[in-house]
């Protein structure tokens, strides 16, 4: 059986209380505060022998967007679409706006699929009004919103159109608008920036930002990690069925950085306390530390060298590279599981 | 019925109407049967042009001419054929010799030569001479009188030669199992039989066609992927449930257009032409069997439609596989002389429980007379009953198989969801 591994010993290899305590002060704070857009606890799903989902525990709070990311066949989809209500979980339970999922749950969830699709032989609103309906909107107020939104999207020239005369960027912008149209609280899009010019793909993180601002949980699936860095407060990062990893970016960030630093300075730090390796990168120099090294240490003695000091940070890894060394280090589990 | 399901089939109703194949679908039997209609009204107008005025004001009586030459003799020897010129609107006039009787033909003033040999008496042969691809003549029954009236006329009287010319005809009168007489209308109804029949054909067209675009749509919805956006929306069975209406009501609507379309044809065609049967509407019962078998046959035809659309990965496949269903239901086709001839024979029964053979069968057999309200109504409750089943096991199917897409699932594992749930 593969081990469910936590944020914490990924990281080190050991636990980290103080990080641990940090991170969960804060979800129990915030879960104290206000009722979970949507919670799910220990979901389990199963396709014959395979376990696609392994005791997932997830939330999402109003106003937060939240990154699922994984490699493909990580189970996200599955995860998805047991939060959907689309698939019954074996085990485990969701709760959706603080209850279980309901017709009048459904009809605040927005939903964008990876794999879009739309009434190829009707036009635009007809598709628009018909999904809306199915959410329990009234026509007028679906065709009022449809207006708002074909302005904002850029769609007003496209609206009498066939799904079929479409682009297929268009068609996803399109799809895009059906989904927030009934103003839904809670939002899944699934790889929404794929297929779409840089223009549009902006016009649509504009309308997500929006929708967040405006009080909706959004969960957003995609490999573009940077895409996550930009838009999301927190990452799950899910990996042969199981949650790998779950937090702030900004912790996960800070909690994968090693003894690395970046030194914007006029003087080269190689010999400051604590200064393993020194090398030039860019307008400054990337060190790294001995270890049991502390940042403050290297700081104080390049002040008292005399240095003039531009910028000083710990070097944090981007969300790739946290996601290659996570996926990489669980395939390597497998690995050594299956020998 | 939640407002999810009717929004679902109020969707398939306007889509299904909207489409262009549909619309051009439904007209066709109205269009055909008025163009059938103008066609044989005006070549019933051509035909009665062209004959003989009978006089100013008057009708045209039809009247064919031909023309014989008598070489017969009798016991006698003198000719035989002298007298009874005229007979069923058929005009013999005697011509000398061949000659002069085929300068008449060519002169079109006859449309055909009879030959009457020396050896008639003896051998009954006759020539019939007429002009090539023409097919005129003398009918049967007046030439048959000719005949007879100059040979035995002043043997018979004129009944007894009427009774040789058409020595009987047969009325049936059919008990009921009480001794009392049946009567006109508890049997066969020339009317009642051709309507049911037209409507029972158009019946599984319907069905067909209706079921067929149901199958077409959830095809289409999964290979689109907008089968996830719907279902993050409504529940399967309520998808299920909403195609059904939604592409029900549209055959329903197809079916309508075509059975006013045929009662229509039938009256206007009573009125223009004599028909062997006398036509009238069909009674209300009529209308209600086929109702009820449109009904029923199209939710078992369209659930099983609905099943294959979701084990199967696209529509081709599906198409391909939904014959084995499409060929039961129109198998009562193949034995379509044995349902008229023996409506209530053991063949005919048997079709009639068949879930899917029993539509088109019942309706045939209502409309002849072969089965009565009893019966039907035992066959629809058998069909209701296998749909009931149908309904059931699809909604196992599609809470299963909606979003497997781009794959088969295996036999086995198909009859264990039916199984189990």
């Amino acid at each position: 059986m593969r081990a469910c591994l936590s944020i914490i010993d990924l990281c080190t290899g050991a636990p980290r209380p103080a990080f641990a305590q940090r991170y969960n002060d804060g979800r129990m704070t915030t879960a104290a505060a206000t009722t979970p857009t949507v919670r799910a606890d220990g979901l389990w799903k199963r396709f014959g022998g395979h376990v696609a989902v392994r005791d997932v525990s997830i939330s999402l709070d109003p106003g937060e967007v939240v990154g699922l990311v994984g490699p493909n066949g990580a189970g996200k989809t599955t995860t998805i679409r047991m939060l959907l209500d689309i698939l019954r979980p074996d085990e485990g339970s969701v709760s959706v706006f603080g209850a279980p999922i309901s017709p009048q749950a459904q009809s605040r969830i927005g939903y964008l699929p990876e794999e879009r699709g739309l009434y190829r032989s009707l036009r635009v609103i007809p598709n628009m009004l018909y999904l809306a309906g199915l959410k329990g909107m009234q026509r007028e107020h679906a065709l009022r919103r449809a207006g708002e939104l074909f302005t904002l999207l850029g769609l007003e020239p496209h609206k009498g159109k066939k799904i079929s005369e479409l682009s297929r960027g268009l068609g996803q912008l399109v799809q895009f608008a059906a989904t927030i149209l009934h103003e839904p609280a809670f939002i899944v899009l699934d790889e929404p920036f794929s297929g779409l010019d840089p223009v549009n793909v902006r016009v649509m993180k504009d309308a997500v930002s929006r929708l967040r601002s405006e009080g909706a949980a959004i969960m957003f699936s995609t490999h573009q990690m940077t895409d996550v860095e930009e838009l999301c407060d927190r990452v799950i990062m899910i990996d042969g069925g199981a949650v790998v990893l779950d937090g702030p970016l900004a912790d996960i960030k800070r909690q994968f950085a090693g003894n690395d630093l970046f030194v914007a300075t006029d003087l080269d730090p190689q010999g400051a306390d604590g200064v393993l390796e020194s090398r030039r990168d860019g307008p400054g120099y990337a060190l790294r530390l001995v270890e049991g090294g502390a940042p403050e240490d290297v700081l104080r003695s390049l002040l008292e060298r005399g240095a003039k000091i531009d910028r000083f940070e710990l070097a944090t890894p981007s969300l790739e590279e946290i996601f290659l060394w996570v996926v990489g280090r669980e395939q390597a589990e497998v690995e050594r599981d299956e020998q | 019925m939640s407002s999810k399901t009717w929004l679902v089939a109020r969707h398939e109703f306007a889509v299904t109407v909207g489409r262009l194949g549909f619309r051009i679908f439904a007209a066709a039997v109205p269009v055909l049967a008025l163009l059938a209609l103008i066609g044989i009204g005006v070549f019933d107008a051509v035909r009665g042009g062209d004959e003989p005025s009978g006089g100013a004001g008057e009708p045209a009586a039809e009247v064919t001419r031909v023309g014989y030459v008598d070489f017969s003799a009798g016991e006698d020897g003198q000719p035989l054929f002298t007298s009874f010129h005229e007979q069923d609107g058929v005009v013999f006039t005697p011509y000398a010799d061949e000659t002069a009787g085929s300068a008449a033909l060519q002169a079109e003033e006859i449309d055909a030569l009879y030959v009457f040999p020396r050896d008639f008496l003896e051998t009954g042969s006759v020539v019939r001479v007429r002009m090539e691809d023409s097919g005129g003549g003398a009918g049967d029954d007046a030439l048959r009188r000719f005949v007879l009236g100059n040979l035995v006329a002043e043997e018979v009287s004129e009944r007894q030669l009427e009774r040789l010319v058409t020595p009987y005809t047969v009325a049936t009168v059919e008990l009921s199992a009480s001794g009392a007489p049946v009567e006109e209308g508890d049997g066969f109804d020339g009317g009642e039989f051709l309507f049911s029949f037209g409507a029972g054909m158009l019946l599984i067209v319907s069905v067909l066609t209706a079921a067929g675009y149901l199958l077409q749509g959830l095809s289409e919805e999964k290979e689109n992927r907008i089968m996830e956006v719907l279902l993050s929306s409504l529940k399967p069975e309520q998808l299920m449930f909403g195609k059904l209406l939604g592409l029900g009501a549209a055959g329903l609507l197809q079916m309508a257009v075509w059975t006013a379309a045929l009662v229509a044809f039938l009256l206007a065609l009573g009125r223009i032409v004599d028909l062997p049967v006398e036509l009238s509407a069909p009674s209300v019962e009529t209308l209600g069997v086929a109702l009820a078998y449109f009904l029923l046959g199209y939710a078992l035809m369209g659930t099983v439609q609905a099943a294959l659309g979701v084990v199967t990965t696209n529509q081709k496949e599906a198409n391909n596989i939904a014959v084995f269903v499409v060929l039961p239901a129109v198998s009562p086709m193949w034995f379509l002389a044995v349902l008229i001839e023996h409506p209530d024979g053991v063949l005919a029964r048997a079709l009639s429980y068949v879930p899917f053979t029993a539509p088109l069968t019942g309706l045939i057999r209502f409309g002849t007379g072969g089965a009565g309200l009893g019966e039907v109504a035992l066959s629809l409750g058998v069909l209701a009953a296998f749909t009931a089943l149908g309904v059931l096991l699809t909604a196992r199917l599609f809470r299963a198989y909606l979003l497997v897409y781009g794959q088969r699932p295996g036999v086995r594992h198909i009859l264990r969801t039916l199984w189990s749930g």
